[in-house]
């Protein structure tokens, strides 16, 4: 199935503020940017590609028109998702990003789930590897067994002044 | 067996006991009590009881075996064998003591703590204790001697123990204190466990048909084990937490599958190998005596 780029109006972002905003002071937390497909046939949405500048978290919500009769509702799919680990450092400030679409089993689900995880789930094992939970079992025990001996040192010398035969006589005679 | 020993004179015995020791209902009070004497003073209700304790100390799985080696090891003590002829020589008292001692180490497994430690005690006065020609105390040559013996009987490859033995055996000529006895001893019987936890993972690992491993998987299981014992500078809860979540399923099956997933092609490894990488991780953590 190949890609197509969707033409897609982007407006200007809009301050979400309390107030009037030329008077007040200060810069708005939260902006909202309305993207709207002016080509009314239906298509399946895979990605949205962007760059990133200083936006720290974004939400996106989706108007979805589900059928002809029953009225257009706003859908969220995206919720505070995070771009910039800390607002204050440049770490994603201006990094692309790319969202996909998940492939939902049920058609009721919002056509937009999520971004692909950061960790990766554990897969299914493939076929010829040892069970997981017995191989845990006997490494944990093996873990537990050295780090009991590690913790039981015995704080009694006996006696030994030399290091590594330097007492040999050998050794001594040379000097 | 009581056939063939000879019966003692009962002291006193009392007007119409018979030989054949049948109980009879007009038996006086004083024949029970002459009884109980007789085997005080024998030394039988001491020894019996000191066995007891010696069972309960130890919950073997086999008690009546256990009581059996506890009475055949109590014959060697007692001047019996001897009789005529010459006392045992240097040897055979040096062979018989370390039996002795292994015998009481192996009484107890190692993590009854407490058990263990009596054992431990028993068994360093039993080494320790002066004969004729011996003096006092444990020297250094018997008590490497008794390393290796414990380590041999445990079935544990040479090459596998012989990191641990280089590390916690002591010179000839030293005098070994109870504390480091102690915890010689211990230290390879924990490491005679963790050499069988060991092969029991190896087999969890290796193709049956080959009795090998794929050195992918035993590699990243050692790696992982490596991993988790070394997270560990950080304080006991934390370093817990983190070993834990290591060595948890799901993050060894990650680790098991990228390891196979990888370009690398697989190849054999053996259990002697694995056995001795796997050794080389515990014996790292071992402090040497010095």
């Amino acid at each position: 199935m190949s890609r197509v780029l969707v033409p897609c109006h982007v407006k200007g972002s809009v301050a979400l503020q309390v107030g009037d905003v030329r008077t007040s002071q200060g810069r708005p937390g939260v902006l909202v940017i309305d993207v709207t497909f002016p080509s009314v046939a239906p298509f399946e949405l895979q990605e949205i590609t962007f760059k990133n500048y200083y936006t720290a978290f974004l939400s996106i919500r989706v108007r979805q028109y589900t059928s002809a009769h029953t009225p257009a509702k706003w859908v969220t799919c995206l919720r505070d998702y995070c771009l910039m680990p800390d607002p204050h450092s440049e770490e994603g400030a201006q990094e692309y990003v790319s969202l996909f679409k998940y492939q939902s089993p049920s058609v009721t689900f919002p056509k937009w789930l999520s971004h692909p995880v950061p960790c990766e789930q554990p897969a299914l094992l493939r076929e010829g590897l040892p069970d997981p939970s017995r191989v845990s079992s006997e490494v944990q025990q093996m873990w537990a067994l050295t780090e009991m001996i590690r913790a039981s040192h015995t704080s009694a010398r006996i006696g030994r002044f030399d290091v590594d035969g330097c007492y040999d006589l050998n050794l001594l005679s040379y000097t | 067996m009581a056939a063939v020993e000879k019966r003692r004179q009962a002291v006193p015995p009392p007007a119409g006991f018979t030989d054949s020791g049948r109980q009879s209902v007009s038996r006086a009070a004083g024949a029970a009590e002459s009884e109980e004497d007789f085997l005080r003073q024998v030394g039988v209700t001491e020894m019996l009881r000191a066995a007891l304790l010696k069972v309960l100390e130890a919950r073997p799985e086999e008690p009546i075996a256990f009581l059996a080696h506890y009475f055949e090891n109590m014959g060697l003590r007692s001047p019996v064998n001897g009789g005529a002829g010459e006392p045992p020589g240097q040897l055979l008292l040096q062979q018989q003591r370390l039996g002795r001692a292994l015998w009481h180490l192996r009484l107890a497994h190692h993590s009854q703590r407490a058990a263990f430690n009596n054992n431990v005690s028993v068994a360093y006065e039993c080494l320790s204790a002066g004969g004729r020609r011996k003096r006092p105390g444990l020297d250094g040559r018997t008590y490497s001697e008794l390393l290796r013996r414990i380590c041999r009987d445990g079935q544990a490859p040479e090459e596998v123990v012989a990191p641990l033995l280089r590390k916690v055996q002591c010179r000839d000529h030293e005098a070994v204190p109870l504390s480091v006895f102690r915890a010689g001893t211990l230290t390879c019987f924990v490491l005679l466990e963790f050499v069988a936890r060991a092969g029991a993972l190896f087999q969890l690992l290796e193709d049956p048909a080959a009795a090998v491993a794929d050195r992918r998987v035993g590699q990243a299981v050692l790696d992982t084990l490596e991993g988790a014992l070394q997270a560990s500078d950080a304080a006991a809860p934390a370093r817990f937490l983190e070993a834990g979540s290591r060595l948890g399923p799901d993050s060894l099956a990650l680790a098991l599958d990228r390891a196979v997933g990888g370009r690398r092609p697989s190849a054999p490894m053996t259990r002697e190998e694995f056995l001795e990488r796997a050794a080389a991780l515990f014996i790292a953590k071992v402090k040497p005596v010095g």
